[in-house]
């Protein structure tokens, strides 16, 4: 190397490294940790639980007003306990906590009745809480087996001393007027023979419910139905009937003094036992059924509730001790009346039917007060004191009316039905009836009343007709009025027929009479039809009539058919008519026999005697030709055969007859009117009847018939010569022979006749 | 080359010289100073080499109390808090099953910092007092010790992965704590310490123990 290397620069020293400036920052931040972990460390504190049960070392926290301020460090068992110690370390600033008088306890989920608590422990898992007392420090504690339930919540404490604390248990709701005012906090027992006493903590906002004079009884269970508050009282009540509760009324005469922490209040067993109502006693007719507990009622308001059931002294019947609603007080007077109502089957008064028997009363203001009342048996008929118009039915019996029956105008309630009672001299029933006030301008001097009990249902082919008012009366009968034309009001008491049906009531149509052979099928209700159309129906059947032989129907035209009622109108059983031939009224085999009519002139009349058979077909009578055949013998020609022209029907059978010397027999036609022409003076008849046979070597065999019908019922066959021969157009009765069959060339015959329209 | 030819050889400080250690300019003269060529700062030996590497690995090891003491995160599990240090994130994985990532976490947090802080112990003690001791296999520790000081990071990595990854609100989250840094400073502190220790003081001790005999 040519050249030597450079020389360094030479810079003084600069003494010790300033590096260690770090181990010292390293040693500040060490001490610092070290006297924290001395000075500001966690507390470790021993709590002694009754379980171990859900902590979990290094993961159950302490929680205080929702902070964590320690964790389970350790859990320790305890020998010779199910207990277990758990060490815990808190955070410094939880110092103040950890005193005499701090409580704590394992939070767990809770769902129950009475609320849902803990529930974010489903999540988290349970936690330590506690409560935190006040005295000298203290760092070994025992925790309590469950969630104490006094709070520090501001509010009313009271204490209740009972014989026994039932089913309560803390927490149990507190009720003033079925509302939750407050709840059990603690019971514990008293000293000596006090029973129980219960720790009642009352909401700060409902402190001023409680009077000086309040009456607490135990609702738990069902006698909670002892509360006069009304009837949805077991639902709202669920969770006290699962956990008991506590409910308080003002007690009879209400103090203004208000309840203060810490007074002592008796807990009655009963809401009957907190003596809160009014007592009254009311004696029963025999033969009732009232149970401990049935509610008094007052148009359908619980008022009151029995308490006592006893025989009464003159073992004719019992009496009930009942307490009342201190509301009706003023109402318990010689006017009130009691009596025992029976459930009846309602419509959405199903809750009666479940109650069994209760009571029922008639409150009334008076001028003496009673205790003591009679029941009757039955709810008093008629009660002048309900308002509306009350009106008087008198009918033979009252079906199948009940009380409460409702009454319908156009189907609409309109009123009810108040009770019934006999008629004096028992010859008929007399019928309390009360319109609703707003609708007692609805009746009128000649309204007509009629039962609407019941179904009256008829199923047919022609389908299945109700005929109801609504349920309701299918239940409890019912009664149904329209209004004459006659616009007089009705005053109260009016009287009334009370008419089994509408159509009594209101008289529709014309009542007749029709005397038959025999009734044949018919039956009551079966309509009576012209031409297909129901004019009337048949109302009922009586054997005997008027010759003390056959069968009366009595029967009603429609008003719009009272026409029919004349002297010449035909009447006539209809029945099915099932032949080769024809077939007819078919409908009759499934509806019933029927009647029909066929109308006629003359005078009024409602007595018939009905034709023993359908007259004659009459569309042929008067129109139409009508033709009689000589024949030597009948054949198998009967009523109806068809009448043919070159296998055309143009006609049928009407009837036979024998000569009037018996040497033939007259057989009568009827062609019909537009085949009059076909009919000369040299046509020939001759039987259709039966299969024609030709045999014949050149043209085989020729079986010839004019028609099945022909063929099974018989008929018979005519032709006309050709138009030179054929002789004039013949008058209805004109005879001609029948010939057993044709000549060949008969056959051949082919005139050209006009046919008769009607436009001719 | 036989392990004496190894051993034997020139010393720059014998022939007069030193090397830039930035651009490895022979520079003639051993007195400290600048290099010509680059400006570095330039001496035969690192100055206070030994001193330095002290400072630092006593930094470093007084650290090591912070860092474990010290929660180095927090995981929030609807609203539920559990904070671990490092030796109790390890125990919890281990006892979770996941014995893999366990020893790597324990490894990389517990036992290379160790390593590194006690092998620097080690190699200061050795040029400062050192008698009989192999030179090269001190100088394998002292790479070894340069080598595995970055590792370390690895658990740093995965704290401030998972804080980026589990951010759910209240649902899941996941924080870092004062211990995360506080074992962050002791990796840095071991890199410079590992850093400041001047190799070349091995040879010097050694020759010095073979001159004294």
């Amino acid at each position: 190397m040519a050249e030597s290397p450079p020389v360094a620069l030479v810079k003084p020293n600069r003494g010790l490294p300033l590096v260690w400036v770090m181990p010292l920052i390293a040693i500040c931040v060490a001490a610092w940790l070290v006297y924290q972990e001395f000075t500001r460390g966690d507390i470790r504190v021993a709590v002694q639980f009754p379980s171990g049960e859900g902590l979990v070392v290094g993961k159950t926290p302490v929680k205080y007003s929702g902070v964590d301020i320690g964790v389970v460090q350790a859990i320790d068992l305890i020998p010779g306990s199910e207990a277990v110690m758990a060490k815990i370390d808190f955070l410094r600033s939880a110092e103040h906590l950890l005193v005499d008088g701090t409580s704590f306890w394992v939070v767990k989920p809770e769902i129950s009745v009475t609320g849902v608590r803990g529930l974010e422990t489903l999540v988290s898992g349970k936690y330590i809480t506690m409560e935190a007392g006040s005295g000298p420090r203290k760092r070994t504690f025992v925790a309590l087996s469950e969630a104490p339930l006094h709070t520090d919540e501001p509010g009313l404490r009271l204490r209740l001393q009972a014989q026994s604390i039932g089913s309560l248990t803390r927490g149990s709701p507190v009720h003033y007027r079925r509302m939750v005012v407050g709840k059990v906090e603690d019971y514990k027992l008293a000293g000596g023979d006090l029973g129980v006493e219960v720790h009642v903590f009352i909401e700060e906002k409902y402190r001023h419910l409680v009077r000086r004079s309040a009456r607490f009884w135990n609702s738990s269970g069902v006698d909670f139905e002892g509360s006069l508050q009304g009837v949805k009282l077991r639902m709202d009540s669920l969770a006290s009937l699962l956990v008991g509760g506590i409910s308080f009324n003002d007690g009879p005469e209400p103090s203004e003094e208000r309840a203060g922490d810490g007074d002592l209040f008796i807990l009655h067993p009963s809401f009957a036992a907190a003596d809160a109502g009014v007592e009254i006693t009311v004696k029963l007719p025999p033969r009732t059924k009232i149970d401990r507990g049935a509610g008094v009622h007052f148009r359908g308001i619980r008022v009151g509730e029995v308490v006592s059931v006893q025989a009464s002294p003159s073992l004719d019947g019992m009496s009930v001790t009942v307490m009342m609603d201190p509301a009706t007080k003023s109402r318990l007077t010689e006017n009130t009346r009691f009596w025992a109502a029976t459930p009846t089957f309602a419509l959405g008064r199903v809750r009666e039917l479940l109650n069994g028997e209760q009571l029922e009363v008639e409150l009334q203001t008076g001028n003496e007060a009673r205790r003591e009342f009679e029941a009757a048996a039955t709810p008093p008929a008629y009660d002048p004191s309900l308002p509306g118009r009350h009106l008087v039915l008198t009918a033979a019996d009252p079906g199948s009316l009940t009380r409460d029956a409702p009454v319908y105008y156009r189907r609409l309630q309109v009123g009810k039905v108040q009770g019934f009672a006999l008629a004096p001299g028992g010859q008929s029933v007399e019928i309390y009836l009360v319109l609703e006030p707003r609708y007692a301008s609805l009746v009128h001097a000649d309204s007509v009343f009629w039962h609407t009990g019941g179904v009256r249902a008829s199923a047919s082919l022609d389908g299945i007709d109700f005929e109801m008012d609504s349920l309701a009366s299918l239940l409890r009968g019912g009664i149904a009025f329209a209004d004459g034309p006659d616009g007089v009001g009705a005053a109260d008491g009016s009287r009334y027929v009370l008419y089994p049906s509408r159509a009594e009531a209101l008289r529709e149509g014309v009542p007749i009479t029709i005397a038959v052979a025999s009734a044949d099928n018919i039956r009551v209700g079966a309509p009576i039809r012209y031409r297909g159309v129901s004019v009337g129906e048949v109302t009922g059947l009586h054997l005997g009539g008027k010759g003390g032989d056959g069968v009366e129907l009595s029967a009603r035209l429609n008003e719009n058919a009272a026409h029919f009622a004349r002297t010449d109108t035909l009447f006539w059983i209809v029945r099915p008519v099932i032949s080769l031939r024809k077939t007819e009224n078919l409908d009759t085999v499934i509806r019933g026999h029927y009647l029909r009519l066929e109308p006629g002139g003359g005078g009024y009349r409602t007595h018939f005697v009905a034709l023993p058979e359908p007259p004659p077909e009459d569309e042929g009578l008067g129109a139409g030709l009508h033709l009689v055949l000589d024949a030597a013998r009948l054949g198998s020609i009967k009523a109806g055969a068809p009448v043919y022209y070159r296998e055309v029907k143009v006609g049928e059978v009407t009837g036979h007859e024998l000569g009037e010397l018996a040497d033939r027999v007259y057989i009568y036609l009827t062609i019909a009117p537009q085949y009059a022409t076909l009919v000369r003076e040299n046509s020939r008849f001759w039987h259709a009847s039966g299969v024609r046979f030709d045999f014949n070597l050149r043209q085989g065999a020729q079986v010839h018939t004019e028609s099945l019908e022909a063929l099974v019922a018989g008929g018979i066959s005519f032709a006309t010569p050709d138009n030179s021969e054929m002789g004039r157009e013949v008058l209805s009765g004109s005879h001609y022979a029948l010939y057993p069959k044709p000549e060949p060339e008969w056959l051949l015959w082919s005139p050209k006749i006009t046919l008769w329209t009607n436009e001719k | 080359m036989t392990e004496t030819s190894r051993l034997e050889g020139a010393v720059g400080i014998e022939l007069g010289r030193q090397t830039c250690l930035t651009c490895f300019q022979l520079i003639d003269g051993l007195e400290p100073g600048y290099c010509p060529r680059c400006g570095e700062r330039v001496a035969a030996r690192i100055p206070e080499a030994i001193s330095r590497t002290w400072a630092w690995v006593i930094t470093g090891t007084l650290l090591l109390y912070p860092a474990n003491k010290l929660p180095v995160m927090s995981v929030t599990r609807l609203g539920q808090t559990e904070t671990d240090s490092i030796m109790g994130g390890v125990f919890t994985l281990y006892q979770s099953g996941q014995l893999a990532i366990a020893i790597l976490v324990f490894v990389a947090s517990v036992v290379v910092p160790g390593i590194k802080l006690l092998g620097l112990t080690y190699l200061c003690l050795t040029v400062q007092y050192g008698r009989n001791f192999n030179p090269l296999r001190v100088t394998r520790l002292y790479r070894l010790v340069h080598l595995i000081g970055r590792w370390s990071l690895l658990d740093l990595f995965l704290i401030s992965i998972l804080v980026a990854l589990v951010n759910l609100g209240s649902i899941a989250r996941i924080e870092a704590q004062s211990g995360a840094t506080a074992f962050a400073t002791v990796v840095i502190v071991t890199m410079f310490a590992s850093h400041s220790f001047d190799p070349r003081l091995i040879w010097d001790r050694h020759r010095k123990v073979q001159a004294d005999g």
